[in-house]
């Protein structure tokens, strides 16, 4: 049943089966001027899908003659690029995570004020222009970035996902040990979908001091606070139409998680000391070495917060889990590095070949990219034998242990004693490393500790992997 | 007015089906809602219970009844999860709420219907 007819180039299906609230929720879709049109039922609402071409549908999960999951991918069988937002009530959240997973452009928890609402679907029309419907579906992307290698089966998962997740609004979550190229995989998430156009705007939450946090994700006006001396717009409105990358979410401050629950609800942003939200179009996308659902039971993390995120879980699986994915690394990282350094080598021997395969790599890629550094570096040209590698690579010390290792209760932490007498720059090394280890292998959480930028300690951490390793 | 009842929430929603539906919202409001107390009344399995109580949280925490927004959620709660003990003993009081709120709704209407 078609209800109303004003001049908006797309109509939202609205499929309700509790007559009150249909009667609500198309009240306040006319009052904004949408086309609207109705269903109370499954079967309506497919008939409807169908007959009024909308590309924007309101579906309530709980529909009496039918699952509305099973409805949604009957749907977006038919019509791929349809943006379906779920609507449910609070308690069903699992439910409405698991219709993001499946196709969701976005999800609505009743009761909802009509702010929220219309957000919603304004946000879901304005993802345009609308694409057409591909009459060939396109081949799958292996490789949605150059710089995202590896061809092995748990790759070739993560690929996958990737690609089938493009088309949605949803939230991906992307956890791995350090060094795994979780930001890597979130590019390959923006390049590979209908925004990669757009921004892609990366925050690392625990690189910056929590209390400048707030303005630098949401921005800040001229006369704030001391110092914001013009007007600032955060990184939430920087990647309007894009992405926003947060990386390392865990690490952010309980405050900040409210705000960001807030903006994820409304899909507007408050830059500090502003008196009107601006609303922006973002994707949001983060990552953490750390378990969430872990820091959810610590307290550390917002459970609500966590369920926004936790949509389309990635977990960058560790390098020793991916086959000869560290060869194919290595080759390409063999052949870039020689490029910038104005070398000629000519690949990897058998013998490297075969270490490299045995090597656990406790620091991952980010560690096969040190010890390629390193070699091209070092090394005129030629064939990459095993006497070009760094020395203590093959070390049991070196090999078996994590690059960030988690706390030892076992592990002696360095006396004054056992200091004296050494060079300073090794004193440093060992108070570093001491510090990482004793806060969890938590860069953030260290450079805090030792009064460091975490990019300082990230980059003194590279220079003691390429000069030891 | 029943306990914790946002009125100008419900108010609000009123203006904004505007005159052409606002009686028409008031009609639904009191068959939903009575439909819920129906069907919560006759000593409810668990899977009823969990419908009810689904439909009853979205209606009241759209019109502004918070508490029984709240009762109706921690029933629902409690209906999903089977080790979570029972949940009749918390019907009677859902039951009187919504009552309270059907009558305000009727009352509502009653003033609609009269303005010329």
């Amino acid at each position: 049943m078609k209800t109303a007819a004003k001049s908006k180039p797309l109509a939202v299906l609205l499929i309700e089966d509790t007559p009150s609230l249909q009667l609500v929720y198309r009240s306040v879709l006319h009052g904004a001027g949408h086309e609207v049109w109705l269903a109370s039922t499954a079967a309506e609402g497919l008939q409807a899908f169908g007959t009024s071409g909308a590309q924007v549908v309101l579906l309530d999960l709980g529909l009496p003659d039918r699952d509305g999951l099973d409805l949604m991918q009957d749907m977006l069988a038919l019509r791929p690029d349809a943006r379906i937002i779920v609507i449910t009530a609070n308690g069903s959240i699992n439910k409405a995570v698991e219709a993001m997973r499946a196709g969701a452009h976005e999800f609505l928890v009743k009761p909802f004020d009509e702010t929220r609402f219309l957000n919603a679907v304004g946000n879901a029309i304005d993802r345009s222009p609308p694409r057409r419907i591909p009459t060939v579906v396109p081949p799958v992307q292996t490789q949605p970035t150059g710089q995202f290698i590896g061809s092995s089966d748990p790759m070739a998962r993560i690929h996958g996902k990737i690609t089938s997740v493009a088309n949605s609004m949803a939230t991906v979550f992307i956890t791995g040990e350090s060094g795994t190229g979780k930001e890597l995989c979130a590019l390959a998430v923006h390049g590979s979908s209908a925004r990669a156009k757009g921004p892609f705007i990366a925050l690392n939450c625990g690189a910056i001091p929590h209390d400048l946090l707030e303005s630098e994700v949401f921005g800040h006006v001229k006369g704030s606070f001391t110092g914001a001396i013009s007007d600032k717009p955060g990184a939430a409105t920087a990647a309007d139409g894009g992405t926003l990358f947060l990386d390392e979410i865990c690490e952010m401050a309980p405050a900040l998680q409210t705000k960001l629950l807030r903006f994820l609800q409304t899909s507007t942003v408050l830059p500090v000391g502003a008196t009107r939200p601006q609303k922006v179009n973002v994707r949001i996308v983060c990552a953490t070495n750390r378990d969430p659902l872990d820091a959810v039971r610590r307290g550390h993390f917002r459970e609500d917060l966590y369920y926004r995120l936790f949509v389309v879980p990635i977990h960058m699986p560790p390098l020793r889990d991916r086959g000869d994915d560290v060869i194919e690394i290595a080759h390409s990282a063999l052949f870039r590095f020689a490029e910038e350094e104005g070398r000629q080598f000519d690949g990897l021997s058998p013998e490297v070949v075969d270490l490299f395969r045995r090597l656990p790599w406790p620091g991952n890629v980010r560690q096969v990219l040190n010890v390629i550094r390193n070699v091209v570096v070092l090394n005129p040209g030629g064939i990459v034998t095993p006497d070009m590698l760094p020395e203590d690579l093959t070390t049991p010390a070196q090999t078996a242990a994590p690059v960030f290792a988690a706390p030892d209760a076992d592990r002696a932490e360095p006396q004054l004693d056992s200091l004296l007498g050494r060079p300073l720059a090794e004193v440093e090394r060992i108070i570093v490393t001491a510090t990482l280890a004793r806060h969890g292998g938590s860069v953030p959480k260290a450079a805090r500790v030792l009064d460091l930028s975490p990019s300082t300690l990230y980059r003194k951490l590279a220079s003691w992997g390429k000069s030891s390793t | 007015m029943p306990d914790a009842m946002d009125s100008a929430r419900f108010a609000g929603l009123l203006a904004l089906a505007g005159p052409d539906h606002a009686l028409e919202l008031t009609d639904r409001l009191v068959d939903d809602l009575g439909r819920v107390s129906h069907n919560l009344t006759a000593t409810p399995d668990r899977v009823t219970v969990r419908a009810q109580s689904h439909v009853l949280l979205a209606i009241a925490g759209t019109v502004g009844a918070t508490r029984l927004y709240h009762m109706a959620q921690g029933l629902n709660h409690r209906a999903k999860d089977p080790d979570c003990g029972s949940f009749p003993d918390r019907i009677p009081e859902v039951l009187h709420l919504l009552d309270q709120l059907i009558a305000y709704v009727r009352a509502a209407r009653s003033q609609l219907a009269a303005r010329p």
